[in-house]
């Protein structure tokens, strides 16, 4: 039996139409993607927050510079670091795709590799929408979606010498959690505002291990969680989503050991004068293994007119924190004194801690349980004690989605109340 | 047609069926996340508290007049002042609840820091009614904090064309690496 054999005009229009449909799905891919971007750039025109995962220690990496442009992570992502985003914290679905060894796809670059980027240059952007609801006392007393962060960031070097900075957008509904970071000042409630988290320059000294830098940047002190709204980030004002300040700051990072100390200029988006915190803030972290690393943070702050207190006060936080992984698990620990003195009331003291558990169930897919509890600086004040339950699936590069419920008991000098928050969250890293 | 003919039509079909999925896989996730993001915007609110405290007590000050953080947060109210208001019915987010607080407050002219000025007083002076040595209007009253750099940017109508702006960059990026793709 004999098999006809296609003459050479058929094969070749036939491969033709292959090529000729993988460049019409690769068109409809590019739009795709365009329609993605497209809708992000809507996304901008509104915000939130900001991203670190001191978790990554699980993988090794003690150190946050190889993944960050910040020397103590956060922020905007290296090459290396989206690289790794994809092979580390993302779920793979294919054993193919695990076989590919360290090789990143071109979805982990900027933009999802639609936009080829010189080296010298690093962009980035966040998205993050949420929705919220809180109960009080078990009664549901707030729902709404939350527009936590439109960012877009950029990052040059030249040389020894980097400059980086990030502009958003913030809509009025989140004037509360991005104010400190507002470039511009439209007060009312549906105004829109510029923000600008970070913008600073600097440079690199004794190869990279020394970084100087000046601008308004996060403040270095104790971990840099992504959970803003921790007590231990809200209560000693060190968050990665709006508490940043002007100053000058000098980073290291020899063998074991980096750390970061920055002199505070006060946040020169705030205004009077009078309110901005000045002084200095530093930390020192020491990885005992790859798996294993303990730090010390300390921060004493002095404002004309504490924002909060309205007093003139020195304001203080010192503490230790510690990150530790085994196989799946890692945790998170922080504890902080916090202290504030005035002439009015004199000296008083209270305390924050922090500990996280985070399991990676499977690759890209965690759970976390989280304590904390505070005790605030203040004449009368009363514990209070909170638990936090949550899950994040890093479902695609730099694209997560997650869940938290948030119970705290909050004793105040004259009545207590019990709130409960979910929240779950999409968040997209551009 | 010979049969080898076939096997690479239908191979043609399928690897069309197959990135068309891939094309609907994609295009779904961005229509997905687009909707998400435009929900979100047209369904954003938020408490309204200051905005009630200007207008009922014309008050001049911030969320710390309540709060124990600048940002104000949930379960951070746990000023003096704030801890009156919540024995007079104040609850989240219910600016109706705030406005009849800040009646009785005025009804039962109450004194939180004791210094012999009433809350409404001071807040309409700008003076924070949680702490005596800035009460009466003694001293000049305490300015509010104010973010920024005093600029202002256009409200929400205007907000569209940065969006059609960068869509058109975009398009206009991804047409040009689509051609020199072809070439």
């Amino acid at each position: 039996m004999s098999f006809f054999i296609a003459p050479p005009r058929t094969r070749r229009l036939v491969r033709r139409d292959i090529i000729r449909s993988a460049r019409v799905a690769s068109c409809a891919r590019s739009l795709a993607l365009a329609l993605a971007f497209a809708v992000a750039a809507v996304g901008l025109l509104m915000s939130r927050e900001a991203s670190a995962y001191p978790s990554m220690i699980r993988h090794g990496y003690t150190t946050c510079s190889v993944c960050h442009v910040d020397p103590s992570g956060a922020g905007l992502l290296t090459a290396y670091g989206r690289a790794q985003s994809e092979l580390l914290l993302s779920t793979r679905y294919s054993k193919r795709a695990e076989s590919e060894g360290e090789e990143a796809s071109p979805r982990s670059e900027a933009f999802f590799g639609v936009l080829p980027l010189p080296e010298w240059l690093l962009v980035g952007g966040w998205l993050r929408e949420g929705y919220l609801w809180n109960t009080s006392d078990g009664k549901l007393v707030d729902k709404r979606f939350l527009q936590m962060r439109a960012d877009l960031g950029a990052h040059v070097s030249v040389g020894r010498f980097r400059a980086n900075g990030t502009l958003g957008v913030a809509n009025g509904a989140s004037a509360a959690l991005a104010q400190q970071a507002w470039v511009t000042s439209n007060a009312d409630k549906e105004g829109l505002n510029l923000v600008s988290r970070e913008h600073w320059a600097g440079a690199e000294f004794a190869d990279g291990a020394v970084f100087v830098r000046a601008g308004r940047m996060n403040l270095p002190f104790g971990l840099r969680n992504i959970e803003h709204f921790s007590w231990v980030r809200s209560e000693t004002r060190t968050d990665t989503n709006q508490a940043q300040s002007h100053g000058l700051a000098a980073s290291f990072a020899f063998g074991q050991w980096r750390g970061e100390a920055m002199a505070l200029a006060g946040n020169l988006q705030l205004n009077p004068d009078r309110y901005r915190e000045r002084g200095v803030s530093a930390f020192a972290e020491y990885a005992v293994s790859s798996s294993v690393a303990v730090g010390a943070s300390s921060l004493v702050t002095y404002a004309e007119t504490d924002i909060a207190s309205k007093r003139e006060t020195y304001r203080h936080a010192h503490g230790l924190f510690a990150r530790a992984a085994a196989k799946r698990l890692v945790l998170l620990a922080e504890a902080d004194l916090l202290g504030a003195s005035t002439k009015q009331v004199g000296s008083e003291v209270g305390a924050t801690a922090f500990v996280q558990a985070d399991i990676e169930v499977v690759q890209g897919v965690h759970a976390m349980a989280t304590f904390e509890a505070l005790q605030r600086a203040e004449r009368d004040a009363k514990g209070s004690v909170g638990g936090w339950l949550s899950a994040a699936w890093f479902i695609y590069p730099h694209i997560d989605v997650r869940g938290d419920v948030v119970a705290r008991s909050v004793l105040a000098a004259t009545n207590s109340v019990t709130t409960t928050t979910y929240l779950l969250q999409l968040h997209g890293y551009l | 047609m010979s049969a080898l003919l076939f096997r690479q039509m239908g191979l043609a079909r399928r690897v069309r069926a197959f990135q068309r999925k891939r094309v609907a896989r994609v295009a779904g996730a961005a229509i997905a996340l687009g909707l998400a993001v435009l929900c979100s915007r047209s369904a954003a609110a938020s408490p309204s508290f200051l905005s009630v405290l200007s207008s009922e007590a014309q008050a001049k000050t911030d969320c710390t007049v309540c709060h124990s953080t600048p940002s104000g947060g949930f379960g951070t109210a746990t000023t003096p002042f704030a801890a009156y208001l919540r024995s007079r019915g104040l609850v989240a987010a219910s600016d109706a609840s705030l406005i009849t607080a800040l009646k009785a407050a005025r009804a039962e002219r109450h004194d939180s820091d004791s210094d012999g000025a009433l809350d409404v007083d001071e807040l309409a002076k700008g003076t924070d009614p949680n702490v005596a040595d800035q009460a009466g209007g003694a001293t000049s009253p305490l300015s509010p904090p104010a973010y920024g750099c005093g600029a202002r940017i256009a409200p929400h109508s205007a907000a569209p064309w940065p969006a059609g702006v960068g869509l058109a960059a975009l398009t206009t990026v991804v047409a040009r690496r689509l051609r020199r793709k072809r070439l």
